[in-house]
């Protein structure tokens, strides 16, 4: 078979549907990437209008350009859309195009997955957009504070729009961060062990983890907080035991790793393209992945130096201020790697060097500032003003907009294919880096002059006019830059000449196809030997083309991939993605109509929402697997693997696992806000106890046992010849009685609404019946694939996947009904 | 530190004063509306009550009225509030020379302002707030590096300081965090002096290390030399030893801020609302005040903050840091003037409409004023 043919097989295969119908169905991570990456960038030029309505509005002294109720949703909506609807779905954007294309494999683990998480996103931006576009967007400040953004003190439906829109948005990044870390973890090109990896993806694994770890607080915070205001249930309520600071805790607790997160796969770009452009290879390799990994560790021990001037004991706070000066460290590691990279190699001036250039000066000034505010009695006069604000942009702009850039210059002749024709992209640098300067480094300076942020107006006789003008005539200067990045794009993308590829000459493997990228990526699969594979092996691009690496003999008629060991590379097994469908916008439609009728409280739609989630998630389920064996499958090169789904660690059990690994860390975020309202907020102990009950109690870990025992019991009988029939009905009936005593918990209970105390139980009673809810959905799932005829000693993968759940329901439901009986015993 | 020295260095600022020239003219145009603010706090100094008035320092009340009359009170009164940023007014009148000898005697100093007081009205600003500066800067220059003997590098350094300090309009203001007029915003503002200063020769360091990364023509080194020097010596040695000092050196100022134990301290109240502040006093439970707070100057005085509605934060930046008032907890912050005047306090946590004119004033009082304060207010 000749390159071209193969091309076309391989091309019908994995394409999407042509026109625009084909974005409502496409599942291919090139498509979604970019559209990923239009939408983010969409929200970033609306973010950005929304930052020049702040700076003409602080422009003058006494300015009347907007009233306070409309100024307070523009910063509020500028810094929400900046963080949830352009930094973190750039990312997502940025490593579903590239990720698969860097570790030399076709798609990325769940591809249905990452079609549902891009409609979540899309459908809560547009939420957001729509209540900016009515007035009603919300208005507490990004980080939401409660009281003021109670039910009391912001009646209005603003705030929803925020708790419930971010809320589906997060859905997303949550999504993505699962699929990363198993597509990272498991699909790679053969022979690709971990530390041959680009260094992209270990930048990519650790912001996944990351993610997996640091949304979950918010997610808990902005339920609490909307069932407080829905229900009236305390949590921030001082006066029924509540205490805001909880909020603080849990938004911190996400606030700050985001950072990082933002950061890290700007830094994951800057350590590709800076040794390419370098003529060199990255200095200290290891190094750099050690300090990733450190950052992501200490990203979540310093919360709290964005709450020095809450009242927290000298001594607490002398630790998150060492805490957050040793970020400083692994951060100091990786700048010094980067300007070691260059003296060791020939660094060029081309444009995506300048903006790391202009990345490398602005983000040391961030990370100066940032130490700067890291220590407590600077911090006690410099939080909340300007030049907190000062400081926030020149670490996100600086560490993120800049690399951003940097990396859509580095991979603009891969996406499209083509050269840069016009010079537009270096007088545009110019402009956003001076404008950038002259906005942000004056904002310090106001700061520290007493100018807080979030002011509507200020006098005359403050003495900030100055400052501000040049703040804002310097932000419409970067404003021009970055409108010209936008044009010279387009422009690039519809008019440039065809380039040859690999215009670099560097070494990842996204530049071994043909640009702009087939649907399918390599027609065949490369053995990796090094960290950069395409100076080593001659005509590689070529040669993959012709079908030599793996999988290059294979019919074309399914989507297939090979998934590899996860240290050392080596082949695992073969997987076959789903094709074209529009389960996923479906899917996200109905999600979205669950969000919606809480937002306008429509409640009877609610239910109905979710049983339309749930037979979607069936249907979703179900048209996996097969219904006979394969076999063993020849992939080339002489090696031969089994099917995905005749393994016990299937895709889907790695999704699992690293998805409760998300969900434990919110129950973990619920036990830390029980405990922490017990131990600090006012109005504690309540008047009434839960009464313990000892059958309760012995309802729940029994059946949760009883279900963990009797699902591996299925799986050994399937291994055996046996189905597991009844086994998995035990299963079940142990999870029932998980469900049923924690139903009858729930139901004695004091009322939700008198105490913080009943309210936090409610919801721990809540989660842990959900949970058990699931799982025996889950198990019933299961009892009807093995009577339809899905499982066999070979496909034993949904076993696993199904006794993993059972053991995570085991041990929520245990600390969760120690959680609620112990207070009540002790009294 | 020698008197030769301090002379050489002020002959050297008054050469260089054709060359700040036009950078002046800009920057007092900055100042200029702050004097305008100063000479409406005056009046309310003046309106606020009995007790104060009746009690004020003799001297301020003539120098008040002097000031009322010319319309240019406001460096008088700067002068008199700010020791540590600004000369007084007596320093602006005489030649530069002499100014500098006069600020060194500071026990002369209170004597002598009224003498110098407010002749020359007319030239004064734009020399005054010149030497103000200059006279600010090299004071810091004299603070941070004590041990600077040579004229050219002092004199540079007070330009460097105080280039950057024209450039960005100066750093007075009601508002200012590096005018304090206190003991705790004064350790803070010298510790931002500090780190400042600090950060911009790491930033030099590191664009000059970033800026050698492109000649052409380097020595060929090994991956393994690379990474010592890089990795091990810049990026762990280096920010290590930095990070640890500054550390070091925030826990000790932080510790000295905390308010303790102290037979002196004043304690008072303070209970923030969308969108006003009430003030009580522990020495005079009945009573309250709304949006002005009044302390003693000279002596620590506790704040205990809460808040009866949303998270507010209670802030008097030429004072001290900020606290913040959350409902159902009470914090503490302690405060001290050192001199009587009135001070600008501010909320620093948005908490909706009326966020942006949520403020309030701190009268702080001279001992007389403060005891007539409380008799007052005990009625």
């Amino acid at each position: 078979m000749t390159a071209l043919r193969r091309h076309r097989a391989l091309d019908a295969t994995w394409s999407s549907r042509p026109g625009f119908r084909g974005w409502f169905s496409t599942v291919n991570h090139s498509d979604l990437g970019r559209m990923f990456l239009a939408t983010s960038f969409f929200f970033f030029l609306v973010g950005g209008i929304l930052a020049m309505l702040i700076r003409a509005q602080l422009a003058t002294a006494d300015s009347a350009f907007a009233g306070p109720e409309i100024y307070s949703q523009i910063f509020t909506m500028h810094g929400t859309i900046m963080m949830f609807l352009f930094a973190i779905p750039t990312f997502e954007g940025l490593a579903i195009y590239l990720l698969p294309k860097m570790l030399g494999t076709r798609d990325l683990a769940f591809p249905r997955l990452t079609a549902y998480g891009y409609w979540c996103y899309a459908f809560g931006g547009t939420m957001l957009l729509v209540s900016l576009l009515l007035g009603i967007a919300p208005d507490g400040g990004w980080f939401m504070y409660p009281p003021l953004t109670g039910a009391i003190y912001s009646p209005g439906i603003n705030t929803d729009f925020w708790l419930i829109g971010i809320t589906f948005v997060e859905i997303s990044a949550i999504c993505a961060a699962v699929e990363f870390t198993v597509s990272i973890l498991k699909y790679r090109a053969p022979g690709m062990s971990l530390d041959k990896m680009p260094i992209f993806a270990w930048y990519a694994l650790v912001t996944s983890l990351m993610i997996l770890t640091g949304f979950p607080p918010l997610i808990l915070g902005s339920i609490l907080l909307e069932v407080e205001r829905a229900f009236g249930l305390p949590f921030f309520q001082a006066d029924l035991g509540g205490d805001s600071l909880l909020w603080q805790h849990l938004f911190w607790l996400f606030g700050h790793p985001e950072v990082y997160i933002i950061f890290l796969p700007a830094a994951g770009v800057i350590s590709t393209i800076l040794p390419v452009m370098a003529r060199t290879t990255l200095l200290g390799y290891g190094w750099i992945v050690a300090s990733a990994v450190a950052l992501a560790f200490l990203s979540f021990g310093l919360w709290v130096h964005h709450m020095f001037t809450t009242g927290i004991p000298h001594m607490g706070l002398a630790f998150f201020s060492a805490a957050s000066t040793l970020v400083a460290v692994p951060t100091g590691v990786q700048v010094f790697a980067w300007i070691g990279t260059l003296w060791k190699g020939r660094p060029e001036l081309h444009l995506p060097m300048l903006h790391l250039l202009g990345f490398l000066f602005t983000f040391v000034i961030g990370g100066l500032t940032g130490v700067m505010v890291a220590v407590v009695p600077f911090d006690w006069q410099a939080h909340d003003t300007a030049f907190i604000t000062a400081h926030l942009h020149y670490v996100l702009f600086g560490g993120f907009v800049f690399p951003i850039l940097a990396g859509i210059y580095y991979w603009l002749p891969l996406f499209t294919g083509r050269t840069r024709f016009f010079k537009l992209g270096e007088m545009a640098f110019v402009l956003i880096f001076l404008g950038f300067h002259g906005t942000f480094l004056a904002m310090h300076w106001v700061g520290l002059m007493g100018q807080r942020r979030r002011i509507d107006t200020y006098d005359v006789e403050t003495g900030w006019s100055t400052i501000n003008l040049i703040s804002s005539v310097s932000s419409f200067i970067m404003a021009i830059g970055l409108a010209m990045v936008l044009v010279d794009i387009i422009l690039h993308v519809y008019v440039a000449l065809r380039g040859r590829r690999d215009p670099w000459k560097s070494g990842t493997l996204e530049w071994a196809m043909m640009a702009p990228p087939p649907a399918y990526n390599f027609a065949s699969l490369p053995r990796v030997t090094s960290r950069a594979p395409l100076p080593d092996i001659s005509g590689l691009a070529n040669r993959l083309a012709r079908g030599e690496g793996y999988l290059g003999n294979r019919p074309a008629v399914r989507r297939e991939t090979l998934a590899v060991d996860i240290s050392s590379g080596q082949p695992d097994y073969l997987v076959v993605y789903p094709g074209n469908t529009a389960l996923p916008i479906v899917f996200a439609a109905v999600t979205g109509l669950f969000f919606l009728s809480l937002l306008i409280k429509f409640y009877w739609l609610t239910p109905l929402a979710v049983l339309g989630m749930m037979v979607l998630a069936l249907v979703w389920v179900w048209r996996l697997g097969a219904r006979e064996d394969s076999g063993l499958q020849e992939i080339g090169h002489g090696d031969r693997v089994p099917m995905a789904g005749e393994t016990s660690r299937s895709p889907g059990w790695w999704g699992s696992a690293f998805l409760l690994v998300a969900n434990g860390t919110f129950f973990g975020s619920l036990l830390f806000g029980y405990a922490f309202l017990w131990t600090v907020a006012p109005g504690w102990p309540p008047s009434q106890w839960l009464e313990p009950s000892v059958a309760e109690t012995i309802a729940v870990t029994g059946g949760a046992l009883v279900a963990v025992g009797a699902m591996r019991i299925a799986a050994r009988h399937n291994r055996r010849g046996g189905r597991g029939l009844s086994s998995t009905v035990i299963a079940l009936m142990g999870t029932l009685a998980v469900a049923a005593a924690i139903a009858t918990m729930l139901h004695r209970m004091p009322s939700a609404g008198s105490h913080a105390y009943a309210a936090t139980l409610f919801v721990l009673g809540s989660y842990v019946l959900f949970h058990a809810i699931l799982c025996a959905l889950m198990q019933a799932n299961l009892f009807a694939r093995i009577v339809a005829g899905y499982t066999s000693p070979h496909r034993r993968a949904e076993f696993a996947i199904v006794a993993l759940w059972a053991d995570y329901l085991a041990v929520i439901a245990a600390i969760g009904v120690a959680a609620a009986q112990i207070p009540g015993m002790l009294a | 530190m020698p008197t030769r020295k301090r002379d050489h260095c002020s002959t050297e600022s008054r050469k260089e004063d054709a060359v700040w020239q036009n950078a002046l003219l800009v920057s007092i145009e900055a100042v200029a509306p702050i004097g305008a603010e100063n000479s409406k706090q005056g009046d309310s100094y003046n309106r606020m009550g009995p007790g104060c008035s009746a009690g004020a320092d003799a001297s301020d009340n003539q120098k008040l009225g002097r000031a009322g009359k010319c319309g240019k009170q406001a460096e008088q009164e700067t002068g008199a509030r700010r020791p540590k940023c600004g000369p007084g007014p007596e320093d602006v009148t005489a030649p530069p020379v002499e100014n500098v000898r006069t600020e060194k005697a500071k026990g002369q100093r209170h004597g002598e302002r009224h003498a110098h007081g407010v002749n020359g009205m007319p030239q004064y600003r734009d020399a005054g707030f010149r030497l103000r500066v200059t006279r600010s800067c090299s004071d810091w220059v004299d603070k941070l590096f004590p041990g600077i003997r040579f004229a050219h590098c002092r004199k540079l350094l007070i330009l460097g300081t105080a280039a950057t300090c024209l450039t960005l309009s100066g750093c007075q203001g009601e508002y200012s965090t590096l005018d304090p007029a206190g003991p705790a915003a004064r350790s803070i503002a010298t510790l931002w002096w500090v780190m400042l200063i600090g950060a911009a020769i790491i930033l030099l360091l590191v664009m000059g290390l970033l800026a050698a990364g492109f000649r052409r023509n380097k020595k060929e080194v090994g991956d393994a030399a690379h990474m010592r020097f890089w990795i091990v010596g810049l990026g762990l040695g280096f920010s290590m030893s930095v990070l640890a000092a500054l550390l070091a050196y925030g826990l000790v100022v932080g510790e000295r801020l905390l308010p303790r134990a102290d037979a002196d301290v004043v304690e008072v109240h303070a209970q923030a609302e969308r969108w006003r502040w009430r003030f009580s006093y522990a020495s005079q439970p009945d009573f309250e005040t709304e949006n002005v707070l009044h302390i003693p100057a000279g002596r620590p005085v506790d704040v205990h903050v809460t808040s009866l509605d949303v998270v507010h934060s209670f802030w008097v930046p030429r004072l001290a840091g900020k606290l913040d008032a959350i409902p159902g907890h009470v914090n503490r912050l302690r405060i001290e003037a050192d001199q009587p005047g009135v001070f600008k306090g501010l909320t620093a946590e948005f908490n909706g409409e009326g966020y942006g004119g949520h403020v309030f004033d701190v009268i702080a009082h001279a001992p007389d004023t403060w005891e007539a304060f409380l008799r007052e207010e005990a009625r």
